[in-house]
Order: C-alpha cells, then sequence, then structure tokens
C-alpha cells in the first residue's frame, strides 16, 4: 500500500523477527508493541477478526504492517513512536492537489454528488462536518481508501437476507438518495454502483422491514442485509413487487409472485395454489376451472416453459388440474414471464414460469403443516451447519383415496385417485461469494375408472446449482438439470389381451449463465446451455399371459442448445435498453426411419414413396436461427414509464393431443424430419403509472403477436402408438393481440387487484388438400380465446389478526364446435359438426369470499397458526366446462358439464413452528 | 377387440365425474338443441361385398338437430364401376334406399368407385376402393358370463388374426322368442262391453333389434395367428329377451384402415366424454367428394368389403339353470279394476281381457267386472310380430 507513507514518513528502518501463531491481531499488535517499542493507537473493534500466522525474518515494521494489513480495510500511519491504526480512512500528511480548492468551496456546494463528479486523480475521501453521519442511522465502511484511487464508482454487492430464517429475499428494492435503485436477484444478490465517499441506500419492502443505512465508500466492497419479517403487513399482500420496479425494469409482461403472501385468496378445498393466482393475472388463463395447462397471450398450453429450480417440469398438474403439483410451502418465489423472455431462457413460444424452492433455514429448525379437506402437507427445514447450510423438506398427499373407498357407491369401490409430491432441496453457502443448491423433486398420480385400468403419471426432475463471483465484476452459474416425465395405463381384462401402455419423456441439461458489471451503465448476461432429449413416444407391452405383442414406436432423440448475450444498457437516468440474442440450435438425431411421402400430396399411407434410414446419433434434421430479445424503458416522469419490446422465440418440443384442453396422457414430441419447430414474434407497449408512494400501481399493456408452425390435428386424430404422426398432424400459422389493465393496491386497510384484458387469438390452418385444411384454411377462434377476462382480488383487513378476501372473475366463453344437424348412418343418429369453433360456451363467471384469522404475531411465539375459511363460487353458478353430444338408443342428446356448479366450503388450518 | 378398448376408455375418466359428483356436486345436464336448419349436406352410406346380392346404397340429406325425420336424396342416379370397365347400376327402391339392379359381388384385385348423379345434377365420386383380402369365416358364440353386478349371455365373434393386421366393422340383427304369460280365449272387442273370440296368434312371437352402434375391432399389437375374442353384446339374464329362445345374425366385413378410421372417428363422436377433457371435434372427411364443388361437405366412405356371417340360436336354459329366471308373472297381476277404469285404460290400450271372476276368486284382485292383465301379458304381438321368420329353427 501507501507508497508516500512508507518513504517520506518512515525514518527508522532497524530490523527484527517475530514469529506469530494463530494470534489475533489484537495479541499481534501487542507483540509488535514490545518487540519495536512503539505505540499503537486503535478502537479494537477496528482490528480485522481473522487470526494471522506468520513468521517474520530480519524485516522492517513497515514490512510487517504492509503485509499484515495488506489484505484488511485497516491503514496506519506511522508517527514517530507511535502507530496510529485507522479503518478505511489513511491519514494523509501532505495535502493532495486541489485540496485549497475544497476548502473554498466547503461551505457553499458539497455534497456526495460533488464528490462523484470530483474527477481529479489522487481524490482523497473526506468526511465533513455537514454530512450526514449525525443522523442515527447506522453507517457502514466499505474498502480500504487506496491511494492513487481515481475511480469515480465504487461497485457495492451483496445479499439480502430475511433476519429470522436465513432466507435470501429476492426482488427487495435497494435504492440510494437520489433515487437510483436495483433489486435482488433470485439469490437475494445485489449489484450496486456507488460514488465515493457517503451514500445512503434505502431498503423497501413490503414483506420485510424497511431500513436505511450510511456507506462510506472507500473502495469495492461487500455487505449484506439482514432484514426483519415485518409482520404488520404480512397479510395484506398478494402479489409483491419490488417497489416500483414495475417503473423502473425494462421488461414487459413480467409478473412476480409472492408465494407467502397469496394465503388470504379464497381458495377450493383447500390448496393454496401459486398456479391458479397466476392465471388471476391479465394474459394468462387456463382452458376451464379446474383444468390443467395455461394459455398466455393467446398461446397454445404447450408454450409454456416451467421451471422448478431451473429443471423443466412437464406436467405441473395433479387430478386433471384441480391441484397444482408445485407444493406451496416450499415454493419461494415464481416469476412469469409473458411478454419479453430474456435471452437465458428459450425454448417455449408463449411465457416462462420460473419457479423457484425456498432455501431453508440455517440456523433453527423449522415446519409448517396444514390441513384441507383432500390434502394435507408437511414441510420442515433442517439446519446442518449452522448458518451455512441447511436442507428443505416438503411432502403433500391426497386421502381421496380413502374418501373414494369409504363411499357407499358400489360401482367405486374397485376405483382410486390419488396423488403425491415431494420435494427436498439442499442450500450450502460456502461464503459471500459462493453457493450451492440441489433441488430433486418428485410426483405421482394414479387414477382409474373401471376395475380393469388404471392410469398413472409421474414428474421427476433433479437440478444443482452452483452460483459463484468469477471475478470482481462477474458472477456465474452452472446448472445441471435433469427432468422426466412419463404415463401409463394398465389394462386388466379377464380377457387375453392385458396391457401396459405408456410414454415417457427425458432430458438433462446443462448451462453457464454469467452476469458481469464491467462497465457501470452495462450489465451483461451471457451464457451457453445445452439440452438432451430421449423420448420414448409409445410402447404397449403384455400383462402376464396375453395375446398383445411388444411394441415400441421408435424413440426420438435430439439435442436443443443455445448461446447468448444480454446488455442492460443504461443509457440514461430514464432510458434503460435491454438488447439480447440467443442464438438456438436443435439437431434431432437417429437412430429413426423417416418416411419420405411424395411431393405435392397429402402426407398418408397411400403417398409413401421412399423410407429413409438413420444411424445412431446421425442427424436427422437440424434446425436454428436466431431469437432477438429487444426492450427499453423511459422514464417520462417520476413513477411513470413507458415501455416496449420485441422478441422472437423458437420451439423445438409439441404436445400431441386430439383434446381440446390439457390431458396428463398427452404425449410430448420433438421437432424432426417432419415436425417443423414452432415459431413466434411478439410487439408489445406499456404505459406504467405509479401513485401514493409507489402503492398503487396502474398499467396498460398491449401485444401483437404472430406465430408460424403451431402443431394442430386433423378431426379424429389418433394419436397413440403412432409411428407416423405426420400423417395425422397439421402445421398452421397463429395470430394473437390484445390489451391488459393492471390496477394493484399493495399496501392499506384495502388491497388487492382488478385486472381487465381484451385479447383475441386465431388459428390458420391451410393446406392445398381438403384433408389438410380446417374451416376452408381461413381463420378461426383457437380454442382459447376469450375475448373478455375480467378478474378483481380484493382483501379487506379488520384488524390485524382477521381479514376478508374475495375474488371475482369473468371470462368469455370459450369457442367450440357446435353441430349444425344430424344424419343417420348405420341406423344411428349422429351430429354434424361443420366449422370448427363457431360458437361459445356460455360466459364464465364466479365469485369467492373468505375469511382468514391469522394466530397471534407474537414474535416469542412459537407456533403460529392461520385459519381460512373459504367459499368458492358462492353464486353457486353452473359455469359449463364442456359441452358435447352423444348418440344414446340411436338419439342425438347435447350434455354440459360444470364441474363445480354450486358454493363449495372449505376450511383449511395451517400451523407454523 | 383392442381397439375398441382404447378408445373407449383413453382419456374417458368416467369414474371421476361420478367422484365429483359425489363429493363436489359436479353436474351434467342436458340441454335443447337449437332448430337451425343446416346448410344442406349430402349423406352418402354405401359397404358393397363380395356376397352375392342386390347391392345397397343410401342417400340422405343432414337435417336440423331437433328434428325427428330424415330427409332422403330421392331420383338419383346411382352408378358402381369396377375397373374392368363394368357398370353396376342402381335403382331407387324406397325414398333414399338404391338396390343394384342386378344381384352382384365384389371380386378380389379389382378397384370399384361409386358414382351418385342427384336429381339437381351434382355429381358426387367416391376414390376408387379395392376389396380386403377374404378373410377367414367368423365364428360367434354364446357364453356364460358372470362379474360382480350381474350375470348374463355374452355373445363374442370368435377371429382368427392370420398373419396380417385386420380391422373388422360388425353388424348384427338380434331376434327373439316371446311366449305370452297368459293365454286367453276371448278378448275386448270395440269396447270393453264387446267380448270376442281370440282368433290371431297372441302367444308366440318374435322381435328383432339391428344393431345400433358401431362395432369395430382391430388386431393391431396383437401376435400374428392368434385368436381373439370380441365382445358383440351382452344381455343380463333378467333380460326378457333371453327368456324363450334368441338368435343372432353378425355380419362382419373385412375394412381397409381407412374406412376403420372413418367408422371410428365417426363412433367417438357420438359417445360420452370426461369433465376434464373435450375431444377435438370437427367435419369427418370420408372418401366421397363433390365433382362440381371439391370444397363441398360430403359425409360418407364407400367401402368394399369381403363378408362372414353367422347366425345362432340358443335357449334361457343352454345357458342358465332355469331358477335364475324371474318369474314371468312379475310384472303381469290380474286385476279387477272398476268398470270406469277398465274402460280407460283399455282405450290407452294399456290391458287386456283376461277372463271373467270366479266366485271363489282371490279377493285381492279386486272386485271389478273383468280380470284384466296388461296387454302385453295376453298379447304378445304388442312385442314383436306374430310371423315365424323365415331362418327360425326350433
Amino acid at each position: 500500500m501507501s507508497f508516500c507513507v512508507s518513504t517520506i514518513c518512515f525514518s527508522q528502518t532497524e530490523n527484527f523477527s517475530v514469529s506469530l501463531e494463530n494470534d489475533d491481531y489484537f495479541q499481534a499488535i501487542l507483540k509488535l508493541e514490545k518487540l519495536t517499542d512503539k505505540h499503537f493507537y486503535f478502537a479494537e473493534d477496528w482490528l480485522p477478526e481473522e487470526k494471522v500466522t506468520k513468521n517474520y525474518e530480519n524485516v522492517s515494521l513497515v514490512e510487517v504492517l504492509e503485509d499484515l494489513f495488506k489484505s484488511t480495510t485497516t491503514n496506519y500511519y506511522i508517527l514517530d513512536s507511535t502507530i496510529i491504526l485507522t479503518r478505511n480512512t489513511i491519514i494523509y500528511d501532505k495535502l493532495p492537489e486541489g485540496f485549497s480548492r475544497y476548502l473554498d468551496s466547503e461551505e457553499t456546494h458539497v455534497t456526495e454528488n460533488a464528490v462523484e463528479k470530483t474527477e481529479v486523480n489522487n481524490s482523497p475521501i473526506f468526511l465533513r462536518n455537514n454530512d450526514k453521519l449525525d443522523q442515527e442511522i447506522e453507517t457502514i465502511f466499505i474498502g480500504k481508501e487506496e491511494i492513487g484511487q481515481s475511480k469515480r464508482n465504487f461497485r457495492l454487492s451483496g445479499y439480502v437476507y430475511d433476519k429470522e430464517t436465513n432466507q435470501p429475499i429476492s426482488d427487495i428494492a435497494i435504492v440510494t438518495e437520489n433515487g437510483k435503485g436495483i433489486s435482488t436477484d433470485k439469490e437475494g444478490f445485489y449489484d450496486i454502483n456507488l460514488g465515493p465517499g457517503i451514500n445512503i441506500l434505502s431498503i423497501r419492502s413490503l414483506t420485510n422491514e424497511n431500513i436505511s443505512k450510511r456507506f462510506v465508500m472507500y473502495n469495492d466492497g461487500q455487505y449484506s442485509f439482514y432484514l426483519s419479517e415485518n409482520l404488520e403487513q404480512l397479510d395484506e399482500v398478494m402479489l409483491s413487487s419490488n417497489m416500483d420496479s414495475n417503473i423502473d425494469d425494462a421488461n414487459t409482461g413480467e409478473e412476480t409472485i409472492d408465494v407467502e403472501n397469496i394465503k388470504n385468496i379464497p381458495l377450493v378445498l383447500g390448496e393454496r395454489d401459486v398456479l391458479k393466482v397466476a392465471t388471476l393475472l391479465p394474459g394468462i388463463s387456463t382452458p376451464g376451472e379446474g383444468s390443467a395447462g395455461f394459455n398466455v397471450r393467446g398461446g397454445k398450453a404447450d408454450q409454456n416453459l416451467m421451471l422448478l429450480d431451473d429443471a423443466v417440469m412437464y406436467n405441473p398438474a395433479h387430478f386433471f388440474g384441480l391441484f397444482a403439483a408445485i407444493n406451496p410451502f416450499t415454493t419461494g418465489n415464481v416469476t412469469i414471464f409473458k411478454g419479453n423472455i430474456p435471452a437465458e431462457y428459450g425454448g417455449r413460444l408463449s411465457s416462462v414460469f420460473d419457479i423457484t424452492t425456498k432455501d431453508s433455514d440455517t440456523s433453527e429448525f423449522r415446519g409448517e403443516a396444514s390441513l384441507g379437506l383432500v390434502t394435507s402437507n408437511t414441510t420442515v427445514e433442517i439446519p446442518i451447519e449452522k448458518g451455512k447450510s441447511g436442507l428443505i423438506l416438503g411432502g403433500r398427499a391426497t386421502y381421496s383415496n380413502w374418501i373414494l373407498r369409504s363411499l357407499d357407491e358400489e360401482s367405486l369401490s374397485d376405483s382410486e385417485a390419488s396423488f403425491y409430491d415431494g420435494i427436498v432441496k439442499y442450500n450450502h453457502q460456502f461464503n459471500p461469494n459462493s453457493k450451492l443448491t440441489a433441488t430433486a423433486y418428485f410426483s405421482d398420480d394414479a387414477f382409474s375408472i373401471t376395475s380393469d385400468s388404471l392410469y398413472g403419471f409421474q414428474n421427476r426432475l433433479f437440478s444443482i446449482k452452483y452460483n459463484t463471483a468469477i471475478s470482481e465484476k462477474t458472477r456465474g452459474e452452472v446448472i445441471l438439470a435433469n427432468s422426466d416425465y412419463k404415463f401409463d395405463i394398465n389394462y386388466d381384462s379377464n380377457l387375453e389381451d392385458r396391457f401396459e401402455l405408456g410414454y415417457h419423456i427425458n432430458e438433462s441439461e446443462i448451462k453457464f449463465n454469467l452476469n458481469s458489471n464491467i462497465y457501470t451503465n452495462h450489465k451483461l448476461n451471457y451464457g451457453v446451455s445445452s439440452k438432451f432429449y430421449n423420448v420414448e413416444p409409445g410402447y404397449i407391452k403384455p400383462i402376464g399371459d396375453s395375446n398383445i405383442i411388444n411394441f415400441e414406436v421408435n424413440r426420438e432423440r435430439a439435442l436443443e442448445s443455445a448461446i447468448w448475450l444480454a446488455d442492460d444498457f443504461s443509457v440514461s437516468e430514464a432510458f434503460l435498453l435491454s438488447a439480447g440474442i440467443r442464438y438456438s440450435l436443435f439437431n434431432a438425431l437417429g437412430d429413426s426411419e423417416v418416411r419420405i411421402y411424395e411431393d405435392g400430396m397429402p402426407k398418408n399411407d397411400d403417398t409413401v414413396i421412399d423410407t429413409q434410414v438413420y444411424d445412431d446419433l446421425e442427424s436427422v434434421a437440424n434446425y436454428s436461427g436466431p431469437e432477438f430479445r429487444f426492450s427499453a424503458r423511459y422514464i417520462l416522469a417520476e413513477g411513470l414509464s413507458v415501455k416496449a419490446s420485441y422478441n422472437n422465440t423458437y420451439q423445438y418440443i409439441h404436445t400431441l393431443s386430439n383434446n381440446t384442453t390439457v390431458s396428463p396422457t398427452d404425449t410430448y414430441r420433438v421437432s424432426g424430419y417432419h415436425l417443423k419447430p414452432q415459431q413466434a414474434q411478439q410487439y408489445s407497449l406499456g404505459i406504467f403509472k405509479n401513485f401514493d408512494a409507489n402503492n398503487v400501481e396502474t398499467s396498460i399493456e398491449g401485444y401483437y403477436k404472430t406465430s408460424d408452425n403451431v402443431l394442430d390435428f386433423k378431426t379424429g386424430a389418433n394419436l397413440n402408438l403412432n409411428e407416423y404422426v405426420e400423417t395425422e398432424t397439421l402445421q398452421g400459422e397463429g395470430k394473437a393481440y390484445g390489451v391488459e389493465f393492471l390496477l394493484k393496491k399493495k399496501d392499506g386497510k384495502l388491497n388487492g387487484f382488478i385486472g381487465y384484458t381484451y385479447s383475441r387469438s386465431f388459428l390458420k390452418l391451410d393446406s392445398e388438400f381438403a384433408e389438410e385444411q380446417v374451416n376452408d384454411g381461413k381463420f378461426f377462434p383457437s380454442n382459447y380465446d376469450k375475448p373478455h377476462d375480467f378478474s378483481m382480488v380484493a382483501n379487506y383487513k379488520l384488524t390485524e389478526r382477521f381479514s376478508f378476501s374475495a375474488n371475482f372473475i369473468y371470462q368469455t366463453g370459450r369457442p367450440i364446435t357446435y353441430p349444425t344437424g344430424k344424419f343417420t348412418y348405420d341406423d344411428a343418429d349422429y351430429v354434424l359438426y361443420s366449422d370448427r369453433n363457431e360458437f361459445r360456451i356460455p360466459d364464465f363467471y364466479r365469485l369467492d369470499l373468505s375469511f382468514n384469522m391469522e394466530g397471534n404475531h407474537s414474535l416469542k411465539k412459537k407456533a403460529h397458526y392461520f385459519w381460512n375459511f373459504s367459499v368458492y363460487n358462492v353464486l353457486g353458478r353452473n359455469n359449463p366446462y364442456s359441452v358435447y353430444f352423444v348418440t344414446e338408443d340411436g338419439q342425438v342428446e347435447g350434455r354440459q358439464s360444470a364441474i363445480f356448479g354450486i358454493p363449495v366450503p372449505t376450511i383449511s388450518y395451517n400451523v407454523k413452528f | 377387440m383392442l381397439h375398441i378398448k382404447t378408445n373407449n376408455r383413453f382419456l374417458r375418466f368416467g369414474v371421476l365425474l361420478i367422484f365429483f359428483s359425489t363429493l363436489l356436486i359436479s353436474c351434467v345436464e342436458s340441454f335443447e338443441l337449437s332448430s337451425e336448419t343446416p346448410e344442406a349436406t349430402m349423406v352418402i352410406e354405401s359397404v358393397i361385398t363380395d356376397e352375392l346380392k342386390h347391392q345397397q346404397v343410401k342417400l340422405a340429406l343432414a337435417g336440423p338437430l331437433n328434428s325427428e325425420e330424415s330427409i332422403f336424396e330421392t331420383k338419383a342416379s346411382v352408378n358402381v364401376l369396377s375397373s374392368t370397365g363394368e357398370i353396376y347400376t342402381f335403382k331407387e327402391d324406397s325414398a333414399g334406399y338404391y338396390s343394384s339392379v342386378d344381384q352382384f359381388r365384389v371380386e378380389a384385385n379389382q378397384s370399384y368407385h361409386l358414382e351418385v348423379q342427384t336429381n339437381d345434377g351434382s355429381t358426387y365420386r367416391s376414390t376408387g376402393r379395392q376389396m380386403v383380402e377374404i378373410s377367414d369365416p367368423i365364428q360367434i358364440v354364446a357364453q356364460r358370463q358372470e362379474n360382480e353386478e350381474q350375470v348374463g349371455a355374452a355373445i363374442y365373434a370368435i377371429n382368427n388374426s392370420g398373419s396380417e393386421n385386420r380391422y373388422y366393422k360388425y353388424t348384427f340383427e338380434e331376434t327373439y322368442k316371446i311366449e305370452a304369460t297368459y293365454v286367453a280365449s276371448l278378448k275386448f272387442g270395440n269396447s270393453v262391453l264387446d267380448l270376442v273370440p281370440v282368433e290371431e296368434e297372441q302367444r308366440i312371437c318374435y322381435a328383432s333389434n339391428r344393431s345400433q352402434e358401431i362395432l369395430l375391432n382391430n388386431f393391431e399389437y396383437l401376435e400374428n395367428d392368434r385368436t381373439n375374442q370380441f365382445l358383440i353384446q351382452f344381455i343380463p339374464n333378467n333380460d326378457r329377451r333371453l327368456f324363450e329362445r334368441y338368435s343372432i345374425y353378425v355380419n362382419r366385413l373385412s375394412i381397409s384402415p381407412d374406412a376403420y378410421r372413418f367408422f371410428r372417428i365417426l363412433r367417438e363422436s357420438s359417445i360420452a366424454e370426461n369433465i376434464f377433457s373435450q375431444r377435438q371435434l370437427g367435419f369427418i372427411e370420408g372418401n366421397i367428394t363433390s365433382v362440381n364443388d371439391p370444397d363441398e361437405n360430403v359425409v360418407g366412405f364407400f367401402e368394399v368389403a369381403s363378408h362372414s356371417s353367422q347366425r345362432i340360436f340358443f335357449n334361457y336354459t343352454d345357458l342358465f339353470n332355469a331358477s335364475e329366471r324371474p318369474s314371468v308373472f312379475e310384472g303381469c297381476e290380474v286385476t279387477r279394476p272398476p268398470l270406469t277404469e277398465v274402460v280407460s285404460d283399455y282405450e290407452n290400450g294399456q290391458i287386456q281381457f283376461l277372463s271373467m271372476p270366479t266366485e271363489d276368486g282371490n279377493p285381492d284382485e279386486g272386485d271389478g267386472p273383468y280380470r284384466v292383465v296388461p296387454i302385453e301379458c295376453v298379447d304378445c304381438r304388442e312385442l314383436g310380430s306374430n310371423e315365424q321368420p323365415d331362418f327360425w329353427i326350433e
């Protein structure tokens, strides 16, 4: 360090020897005092906490001090026989250039800003009398001042943790005095550039305490915040976002759901459901009440990337969608990208649901349990190494099987319907800069319809992530993930044709993701990823002594890779530009046999002209393309911003289904020789305005989206065990547009949000051949085209412990294909369908109410309970879920079914310990 | 057999429907069908076979959903043309039903197509079809079958898969003998005061039903050269059809995979769905198009098939113990209602005279002027025809 100090100020050069053995700095200094006859002046708490083991032989005092304090924030100054130790500051024995100028201007205008603007080399940092040190906020000194320091900005980084649980807190806003702000990422990590000298950072959060701290910046450094939970506000927020992130972020169409705080939303069957809450947001809907699958901004249900701790979850639903397969107790955060998808994500056209499991508490054992009518749920957090690592375990199971069996209904005695899921996550913080997490998840559903068939499906996923600082300005993470999904149907009759039929997909991914802040106004994100798919599209095998043969549809293998680079460029304080490019590459790999069809003819058994054979891992088809992810934010005025984005996406995996809704027996197939990748581009524009100190958020967002090669199917397509699905599939164009309004009040006795979306979604399946056309090759409304979608969620807090909530939802009925007539064939009546989706089922509306009672919020109390009483569908509206037509005794009859046609009351009890 | 099962049961979650109706009161309701008149859609139904006979073609139009009547296409010119240049002309027997002027049978290794010209000049043409090779003869068996809920007669078609995948479509006609519970020598004539002798046969009758659903099965994923049983129908042993003597005629057609697909989709379009998923519905493409307007929707699949059929007979006691048969008196109580009631019930066609009351009669029967029974208990013609069919063998 200080060259100046050692040459100019220190004249004594007698050498000595000293040996330090696991001494702390205080003991070390005592030893030096003895040996050198000097006096050290210091405050004990300024000394570094580490212990030192060092051997110095025949060295000067300067050399010893230099070495001892090299990597600490302590400076020293030698004055004759006195040595003064200081923290951060260097004691200058010479006035630097320009100092007189400072003195002159002292009375008038010195502020942190002035310091920040100083471009003088060797500029020392002064704490001035009129600086706000005397305010009662904690002051933190960061870094050690270096002589010759000329940086205009220092980098402060670290984590924000919950004081009680040691959980990192994501999406916490950290704001400087001059209004510059950033937010923590998923890991609770933040990174901000501050001017030299005093900076006041304030943390604003709805769930945790709001604090301010004074940072005196001498150099780059690290600091972690520990916040306590803000119990007063625990109940009030359902969907919290950073204080003003809606205004500040460049992304359009990004939603964050704070899982802890959705507990007041009325429930059905006592299940807190993260994904159901998502469907209340503008632009996200489900095909029907209690059904699986999400349609995001007019996209198909297979166009959403569901990530649980970075691993793809193929079927996030239990029981056809009545329950989410995501454990609400272990889930920390859900971020949904429905507009601009960041460049690090890809592979799906419409959205990314990024679900992260919370970290276990590393300091004390915790648990949570809930009892509902159909399921129960338990979660425990077990610290492994105090302050460093912990394990979170969560499990859920249903007792519907027991209910089914105990019913006095003979036809149900053989049936079963059950599910369970379990999750384990291990988190290990090696040091403030390095962290490892590993997650394993499993879910299983089984149900039977008749005594002779049993259906089952399983999700299994595993991921491991290591996140570390690679250099001072670059953080990197490596992710390994593996996902597995399968279903099977066991058919066990008393005849000789018992069989098992099934499907299986497995994918493994490796991803390197890096973030760099090399320049103060550029934040770079870049990385590469590669994913290997192995699909067994269908198999059938005999059970026992059966006539059935073993048959398998050829497996599909493929590699999907991507490389990306994105830059968040702060052009000015008001103008933020986020530009990303992702290049994705897909290789369908052998071994396989591909049928070649006659050119200019429809693909069917009669037009096959050749069969091409590919060897193991030989390339069957390659697809690739650039994906652009541009978005920009401009702050027009305080609390008012405008954002625009453009992005295009590729999708190489598709579901095969001949249903209009999602079913657990839908299969996923990867692109190949015949099946082309789906593509989409989306333009969106939004205006965001906050009122009342960011308590009220409003926004209007519009989008226009086109897509190509969207997969659809011929009427009555047979997709099970079909080796040549290309004869049943159709690929067409999609078109969707909409406007979304959102009004959110985050705080206060009455809080909640109102969303309204007007949107349309169309498909066009055209071909020169009638058998490959739908609706004469014209655009027609997609199965999920619901023009009006209104939702309201409101909480009213009576007291600290009692609150009411209400949901109201209104949606236009979804399109259906309605018969236009009937005809007789083979002596029975059949209905005649002509154009697809020309009619709609009746509009959907529903009101739910709930009353919540919370146990005492005393911090000393060990257990903490929560009661929720809800009534789902208070109005008893018989919302039709499906409309269909049957021929019975040769006669046509129309029927409609509803899932919850009457009010459904629910009680659930949660306890946290 | 297999395919039917899979098609029936894939994605069909009936039990959940029951589960939820019990637990959550989900509901399925019927609703009124709208009465819109559809655009005229031609429906052409024809399968010609290798059986030497007057082959049939049916021409109709799709009607409004809530209509009971069928609309037929009359006065059309119908021809089947073979690849060897033969033309088989059809004539209209009754409205919409056309049969070949001459008897003929389809030959293997020849292609046939159907051509229909309607009265208004539109021409419809099918693709050329060739008969799938002649199949092994069908074998029909009836056997006693018990499951947890009931005992009954299961009627199976037994097929041998041979060496190829086969696709079969079945139709059947069942005929059963009915014996009236009571025999009376007199009956009410013009009024209940007018007792006339019974002259017609009204003790033994025969009733027939034709299959009303599409029965399909295939040999996909089945081992070669194995026999396979396909359930044609199951009749519980308390069903009156089985009480005396029962006969079923099953006709099996060997069809092509394309025709199979058409009938499969047609069949699927008419069976109940589960409440959680809805099949994508739409127009079912066949193999007949309009020559004048290729975009016109035409319903129908013209198929050329080889056939095999068999008729079997069995008595109740061939499969079941006589003691298992419900009493023939069930639902045939003798009563003596007051005269006014006798008059109105007779006019409504519900009762018929059995006998005059006797002095030592059962007082539980009542004290009306006549002993009467529900009409079908004494006159079997209520349930069938008293003419014995030609094929009937006792």
